[in-house]
C-alpha cells in the first residue's frame, strides 16, 4: 500500500508539474485524532484533565473542509486515512518511525495539551511525550501536523524549563511544521468552521500556511468567540517551510530538526500557573 | 449501598457545586452609561443620520436591523488597491465573504526593523492613514479595534524578534459598533513597515427594519443586575474542558451601544445590543474579562417581562 502510493505520487506528480509552473502537493491523504472522553482515557477527577465537547465535531469539522470543493478546492487525490477517536487515539498510533500517523499527509489533532504534545489520555495507553515519542516522518507521508490543543509551544517556564526547541526537535523528521498554540486555546463556537477558513485561506487565498493557521484562529476562535486571547503558533523545519504557501509546498521531506517557531498574539492570553 | 464516607463525600460536592449569585460591582463608566441609557428617550436612541446608511424616510426612531450581505466583486476597487501594494499578484477576493485579500508573503518573511514605541506610534499612524486610503469615503466607518503582533524565535536565540504589526478596525453603524468580526478591515505591516497584508471585510448591510419591539433601554440596569443574579458559573477555557468554574464577582467596567450578528431564518443579521464589559471573578481566584450582550429587539430576547418592553412600533 505505501510503496503503490511512493510510485503512483510519483506518475501523478510528474504530470502536474508539467502542466503547472509550482508545486502543489500531489496527494492530500489525512487523519484526524480526536479526544473528549478523558475520563474513559484514565483521567480522574484530579487529573485536570476534563472531557471536552467539540474534539470529534472539530475532527469531523477538518474532514469536511478538505472535501468542500468550494472553501478547499483540492484538485489532488484526497483520501480520509484514520478517524480515531476516544479509546483508539492511542499512544502506539504515534509512536516512532513506524507509527500509524506517519502514513498520511496531514494529521489534525483535537484534544487536550501541554507544552510536551497532545494529552491523549491518562494511563500508559495514552501518554505521550514528544521528546521521546514522536518522530513525524516526512519521509514517509506526514508533512502538516495541526492541533487543536492547548499550550504546545509554551514558553520554557511553563515547561519545567525545557526550551520549545529541545522539546519538539526529535519529533521532526521531515515534517514541514507542526501548529498548535503557545497559551491555552479554545474551543470555536462553531467547530467546522476554523477548518475551512484555514483550507480556504492557504488553497484559494495563497497565505502561508503560517498565516492561514493564525488567521483561521483568529477569526473564528478569538473575534467570534468573546475569548481573552489567543496565540496560535507555528514550528518549522525552517522558515521556508513554516511559511509555504499551497502552491508552493510539494511532497519532498523536509530537513530534520526544527530551527523555526513563530506566533501570534492577540488580546490577552491565558497560561497555565506557573511550576 | 455507598459507604458513609461516600455519602458524606456526596453531600460535600453537592454543596460545593451549588454556586450562589454573581455579586455584581459597576465601575463610574458604567454608571454613566446606564445613565445615559435612563434619561434617553426612545427618540433619542440613535442619529440615524449622523452616518447615514438609511434615507431620512427609511428611518425610524428605533434602532434599526440590518441583513449582512457579502460585498460583491467590484474591479475598478480592486483596480485602485493594486496601486497600493508591492505584488499586485497577491491580491485576491473570497467571494463567500466578499472579502478583499493581499498577503505579500515574501514581504511577511522579513522581521519588522523598528519596533521601540516611536516607531510603533508611527506605525498605528500609518495604519490610520492606509485605511483612509484603503477604505476612501467609507473609512469613517471604521474605529480601531485591536491589534495583533506577531513573533518570531529562531534556534539558538533566546529573544523573540517582532515579525509583523497587524492593526483591526471595526465597522459602526449608526453610532453602535459591530463588536464581532462582521466587518473589518486589517491592515500588517512587516520589514521597514511596508504593507504586506490587507483583509477588508466590508459587506452590504440592507436595512431589515425598525425593531418592532423594543426593549426599553432603561432596563439596562435591571437586566445587568438579572445577569448577575443568574450568572452562577462561567466555562473555563480548553485547557479545562467542560469544567464550570463558580463566578464570585462581576465588574462591569464599560457599557455601550453595539451590534451583533446572528443567523435567523438562513439570513446573517445584525441586532442591536447594550453590551458591558466585565471582569469575571471566579472562585479559583482567577479573573477572565468577557463581554456581556444585552439585545434590545425583544423577539430576539426571552424571559422578558412585560414592563421592561417599549409599546410596538406604528
Amino acid at each position: 500500500m505505501n510503496l503503490n502510493r511512493c510510485l503512483t505520487s510519483m506518475v501523478l506528480w510528474s504530470s502536474i508539474s508539467a502542466s503547472i509552473a509550482m508545486a502543489t502537493p500531489p496527494y492530500m491523504w489525512y487523519a484526524t485524532h480526536s479526544v473528549e472522553n478523558y475520563v474513559g482515557n484514565g483521567c480522574g477527577v484530579l487529573s485536570g484533565y476534563h472531557n471536552l465537547a467539540n474534539s470529534h465535531e472539530e475532527a469531523d469539522g477538518f474532514n469536511t473542509a478538505i472535501v468542500n470543493p468550494v472553501r478547499s478546492n483540492l484538485i489532488v487525490g484526497r483520501m480520509f486515512r484514520y478517524n480515531r477517536r476516544d479509546a483508539d487515539a492511542t499512544r502506539a498510533r504515534w509512536l516512532g518511525d513506524q507509527a500509524e500517523i506517519n502514513y498520511v499527509d496531514f494529521l489534525f489533532y483535537s484534544g487536550h495539551g501541554t507544552g510536551f504534545g497532545p494529552t491523549l489520555g491518562c494511563n500508559a495507553t495514552y501518554t505521550t511525550d514528544c521528546r521521546t515519542d514522536f518522530r513525524f516522518r516526512g519521509i514517509g507521508y506526514l508533512k502538516w501536523v495541526q492541533a487543536s490543543a492547548c499550550l504546545w509551544f509554551e514558553a520554557p517556564q511553563y515547561a519545567n524549563g525545557v526550551s520549545e526547541f529541545s522539546r519538539w526537535n526529535a519529533s521532526f523528521a521531515g515534517v514541514h511544521t507542526v501548529q498548535g498554540h503557545r497559551a491555552v486555546s479554545y474551543e470555536g463556537s462553531n467547530p467546522a468552521a476554523m477548518s475551512e477558513e484555514f483550507w480556504n485561506r492557504w488553497v484559494n487565498l495563497g497565505e502561508s500556511i503560517y498565516s492561514a493557521w493564525r488567521n483561521a484562529q483568529i477569526s473564528c476562535v478569538y473575534e467570534n468567540g468573546a475569548h481573552p486571547g489567543l496565540q496560535p503558533a507555528t514550528m518549522g523545519a525552517n522558515g521556508t517551510f513554516a511559511t509555504e504557501t499551497y502552491a508552493s509546498a510539494g511532497d519532498a521531506a523536509a530537513p530534520y530538526g526544527a530551527t523555526w517557531l513563530g506566533w501570534a498574539t492577540v488580546g490577552t492570553p491565558e497560561y497555565p500557573p506557573l511550576p | 449501598m455507598k459507604s458513609p464516607v461516600v455519602l458524606a463525600l456526596s453531600a460535600i460536592l453537592f454543596v460545593s457545586t451549588m454556586a450562589i449569585a454573581a455579586e455584581l460591582e459597576r465601575t463610574e463608566n458604567t454608571n454613566a452609561y446606564i445613565g445615559r441609557c435612563k434619561s434617553m428617550a426612545v427618540e433619542r436612541v440613535v442619529d440615524i443620520r449622523q452616518k447615514a446608511l438609511l434615507e431620512p424616510a427609511q428611518t425610524s426612531l428605533r434602532p434599526v436591523t440590518f441583513e449582512v450581505v457579502a460585498a460583491p466583486f467590484d474591479n475598478a476597487y480592486i483596480t485602485r488597491l493594486s496601486r497600493m501594494v508591492d505584488n499586485v499578484n497577491k491580491i485576491g477576493f473570497d467571494a463567500a465573504r466578499g472579502m478583499y485579500h493581499y498577503e505579500n508573503v515574501d514581504a511577511q518573511r522579513e522581521r519588522l526593523v523598528d519596533t521601540d514605541d516611536l516607531a510603533l506610534t508611527k506605525l498605528r499612524t500609518k495604519a490610520d492613514q492606509l485605511v483612509g486610503e484603503l477604505l476612501g469615503a467609507e473609512a469613517p466607518r471604521f474605529v480601531f479595534a485591536n491589534t495583533e503582533t506577531d513573533y518570531v524565535l529562531e534556534k539558538g536565540q533566546s529573544v523573540p524578534a517582532v515579525s509583523r504589526k497587524t492593526y483591526r478596525y471595526t465597522r459602526e453603524v449608526n453610532g453602535r459598533h459591530i463588536v464581532d468580526n462582521t466587518a473589518f478591515i486589517r491592515v500588517s505591516f512587516s520589514g521597514k513597515s511596508v504593507l504586506s497584508g490587507f483583509e477588508i471585510v466590508n459587506p452590504v448591510l440592507k436595512p431589515v427594519g425598525a425593531v418592532n419591539r423594543l426593549v426599553k433601554l432603561s432596563a439596562a440596569d435591571s437586566r445587568l443586575a438579572d445577569y448577575a443574579l443568574n450568572k452562577r458559573t462561567a466555562r473555563r477555557n480548553k485547557d479545562e474542558g467542560d469544567e464550570l468554574v463558580d463566578v464570585v464577582r462581576i465588574k462591569a467596567t464599560y457599557g455601550t451601544d453595539t451590534y451583533l450578528s446572528r443567523s435567523i431564518g438562513g439570513r446573517k443579521l445584525i441586532l442591536p445590543n447594550q453590551s458591558f464589559y466585565a471582569e469575571f471573578m471566579l472562585d479559583n481566584g482567577e479573573s477572565i474579562n468577557d463581554w456581556i450582550h444585552l439585545c434590545v429587539d425583544a423577539d430576539q430576547t426571552p424571559n422578558l417581562s412585560d414592563d421592561m418592553i417599549e409599546n410596538i412600533a406604528r
